[in-house]
């Protein structure tokens, strides 16, 4: 009853059962149209940072929301600039500038920002708690956790906790429809965005001159941004800011803001910084967001080389 | 370090690899003493320095109260300095914030303004299991019922053994100690076993506890929902499951890991949602906690030696402190008394029953007791769960008085049918199990069936999405 032998046949019996379900499982998340992608987590955010840590002028990092992750392709930027590495900093719905002050803070870092040019209206709390990550949790093992889960997470698809047969449970735990599967997470950190997948919601439905955008908060920011981006170009660093594609009412909105508060003049004039405007890349003002913030992965290579000629033109990189 | 992790899975194949290589067994001991310090450091640092100084003072005081065995002066001072350094612990980590903060509502209500120090305590993880391990140690060398132990090894081991460290079984050092003599023979059938055990205990903490149970309970307990009163009783219901399948998968995974190593620990639950009567319950929950403090506390009270109305003063000592044990909190011991109730108005019914001549309940009045014993401790769980003393009481009245909820539905209704299958599921199953042992029944089925059950068990573990829960019992 109680037989060494008995228990060896019981675990290879539970191993075969365990290898035809995930195997099938596996299969069907694929035939569904599940793709292979990495976990986007707090780790591989830091597993980023840290190859930004005492970067020089070769480098660039980018920092911002979730648009700069989709609508640059990486990709294609490293075929635009061959000769550099970049880095993908950006947290969806997040504020860029405690990554900024951050990067600032690093006295050997002497790299090229590219930002976002968000003004603080969202929540930085993701930020922090993924620098705390970063400085305070990002030891020798999880490192390794995270390699092996990006090597792991890249080859089968059931290993990310986003894919198709977690949300279905968790849909069902949830009493949520199932959410789409349009958002892949490259290993770069990258975001490829298929709206050909998605139902093209948009995400903005009300005008964001109501989030906040006020004109007694503008100018503030703008004087701690140019303090924290100086500490960077004094160090022979460099901080440019582009604007990116939005659609509908969201870019209605902006543009009304962007009006009202004369931004981008009054952005350049008061930090001293690059700010590229969708009115300076050609063609960029023409690119479709199908939800309104963000371009689809087909359009993301496009808008790369257009602003890639554009900061080559102005010799920014 | 979380048994629902991947480090320790990685911790516990190196430790299990380095325990059966053929090192000598005092070096395999040496070996899990090390593993465990290292597992115990990965919350903090600094609190193994704690863990080290309550063993180190334990293992002296009792040699000194064994030495000092003819002396009652010295062997009842070094048992009081023992003591001493082991509640004080406890107390300061544990209950220091709690009364602070109640003296000065008690100061504030006679009119004395008094602001204290901000005290920010952090309570080390596991300080209540290990520190009740000492004192049973200690109070058993005082009465003479183990001799101390001489190696310094052995005991550390015994207080720092790391697959029960954190949350329990609370071993005696008799049941432990023993098995440090020599090497555990070469049954490999344990870790078969072991690993079963493993498995179930980590199927019921992630797949019930974490993935069915906590969102419901979670939702009901929130201390801005107002629940209708089914949606109540679906939340207490949910969080019967819960808290047992999490401490209990705690414990299985325990006695598992620690069965992989070759030692065997106490059983800790025996299907306590099959009790008939609250005596009954603590036979089977939390066996040994209610065995400690029976020993420990409610005997050397009196017990039932001196009277009802003293074994009813004990009874709620007893219960009260088992309820204050758990956490810092009113609910808490709020908690611990409906048990201490309970347990009194069972014995005084169970009295009257033996004088009227009544023996064993029929079959249907058997099956009704243990229902009503699990609605009377779902009740006394809404105070373990609630935030504090008013939700517990405004829940209560919802259920008990069908008090109105604000109308939004807080639970959809296949969740409050799936809730309340998963608990009939349950008790079904408890009360199958009620008399049987587990290994036995599992062992008696074909190697094919159990492989298939424990496949789909890893497949479940594996498929909900990763949330790495602590278990509730750490808090404690």
């Amino acid at each position: 009853m109680d037989k060494v032998a008995d228990w060896k046949k019981t675990w290879v019996c539970a191993a075969v059962v365990v290898v035809c379900v995930l195997f099938a499982a596996e299969i069907t998340a694929r035939a569904l149209g599940d793709l292979p992608g990495v976990e986007d987590d707090a780790a591989l955010w830091a597993h980023w940072r840290e190859q930004a840590e005492g970067a020089g002028p070769e480098t660039v990092v980018i920092i911002g929301t979730s648009r700069l992750r989709t609508d640059i392709d990486l990709e294609a930027w490293r075929e635009e600039f061959p000769g550099r590495r970049v880095i993908m900093l950006a947290i969806d719905g997040s504020y860029f500038f405690p990554v900024l002050e951050d990067l600032a803070a690093d006295e050997n870092f002497r790299g090229v920002v590219l930002c976002d040019l968000k003004f603080p209206t969202v929540n930085d709390a993701v930020t922090l708690r993924y620098l705390d990550h970063y400085h305070h949790q990002w030891n020798a093992f999880e490192k390794f956790k995270r390699n092996a889960g990006t090597w792991l997470q890249m080859r089968l698809v059931l290993v990310n906790s986003s894919s198709l047969p977690r949300r279905f449970l968790d849909s069902l735990r949830k009493r949520r429809p199932l959410s789409s599967l349009h958002l892949q997470v490259l290993p770069d950190r990258q975001l490829k965005a298929d709206y050909r997948k998605d139902h093209h919601q948009p995400l903005w439905k009300k005008n964001p001159l109501r989030l906040g955008y006020k004109e007694e908060d503008f100018l503030p920011f703008l004087a701690s941004l140019k303090k924290t981006g100086n500490l960077i170009r004094a160090r022979g660093g460099s901080v440019l800011f582009a604007e990116l594609p939005t659609t509908g009412v969201l870019k209605e909105g902006l543009d009304e803001n962007f009006k009202e508060l004369d931004y981008f003049r009054t952005f350049e004039k008061e930090t001293g910084f690059e700010v590229l405007s969708l009115e300076k890349i050609p063609g960029a003002a023409d690119l479709e967001c199908p939800d309104s913030s963000h371009l689809d992965y087909r359009d993301a290579p496009r808008f790369t080389r257009l602003l890639a000629s554009v900061l080559k033109e102005r010799g920014l990189l | 370090m979380l048994f629902n992790s991947l480090s320790f899975i990685i911790f516990f194949a190196v430790v299990l690899f380095l325990h059966h290589r053929p090192f000598s067994w005092r070096v395999r001991k040496f070996n899990l003493l090390a593993a465990s310090y290292f597992f115990y450091a990965c919350w903090s640092p600094p609190f193994v320095l704690l863990l080290l100084l309550s063993t180190l003072i334990d293992w002296w005081a009792a040699a000194r109260i064994n030495r000092h065995r003819n002396n009652p002066v010295l062997k009842r001072a070094f048992l009081a300095l023992s003591l001493a350094v082991n509640l004080g612990f406890l107390f300061f980590f544990k209950y220091g914030e709690f009364f602070l903060v109640n003296f000065t509502a008690l100061l504030k209500t006679a009119g004395v303004a008094y602001q204290p120090p901000g005290a920010n305590i952090i309570l080390p993880v596991g300080i209540s299991f290990y520190t009740f391990q000492t004192i049973s140690y200690t109070l058993d060398v005082y009465h003479g019922k183990e001799r101390p132990w001489k190696s310094l090894l052995d005991f550390m081991l015994y207080v720092s053994f790391f697959p029960q460290l954190v949350a329990g079984p609370i071993v005696r050092a008799g049941q432990f100690l023993p098995q440090c003599e020599n090497p555990p023979g070469p049954a490999r059938s344990q870790i078969g076993w072991g690993t079963a055990l493993m498995t179930l205990g980590l199927f019921e903490k992630i797949f019930i506890a974490d993935f069915l149970m906590a969102p419901i309970a979670d939702r009901i307990f929130d201390p801005a929902a107002f629940p209708s009163a089914p949606e109540a009783w679906a939340g207490a219901a949910a969080f019967s499951i819960q808290i047992f399948c999490d401490f209990a998968g705690y414990s299985t995974c325990a006695i598992g890991a620690a069965l992989c190593l070759g030692f065997a620990l106490p059983d800790n639950f025996r299907y306590p949602y099959a009790a008939a009567g609250f005596s009954d319950f603590w036979n089977r929950w939390h066996m040994t906690l209610s065995t400690w403090l029976r020993d420990y506390l409610y005997i050397p009270l009196g017990g039932n030696r001196k009277g009802a109305l003293l074994q009813a003063r004990n009874l709620m000592i007893t219960m009260l402190l088992g309820g204050l044990w758990h956490g810092a909190s009113w609910t808490f011991v709020v908690w611990g008394g409906l048990h201490g109730l309970f347990l009194y108005i069972e014995h005084g019914i169970k009295k009257a029953a033996r004088a009227r001549g009544l023996g064993r309940p029929a079959p249907l009045t058997f099956a009704a007791l243990v229902l009503l014993t699990y609605v009377l401790a779902c009740a006394a769980w809404v105070f373990f769960r609630a935030a504090d003393l008013t939700q517990a009481i405004r829940l209560l009245a919802v259920m008990t008085a069908g008090a109105e909820g604000r109308g939004n539905a807080l639970l959809a209704p296949i969740e409050m049918v799936s809730v309340f299958a998963i608990t009939a599921l349950t008790l079904g199953l408890h009360g199958f199990m009620r008399e049987r042992d587990l290994k036995q029944t599992v062992c008696a089925l074909p190697f094919w069936a159990r492989g298939l059950a424990l496949g789909i068990l890893v497949v479940l573990i594996l498929g909900v999405p990763a949330q790495q829960k602590a278990f509730i019992y750490f808090q404690f």
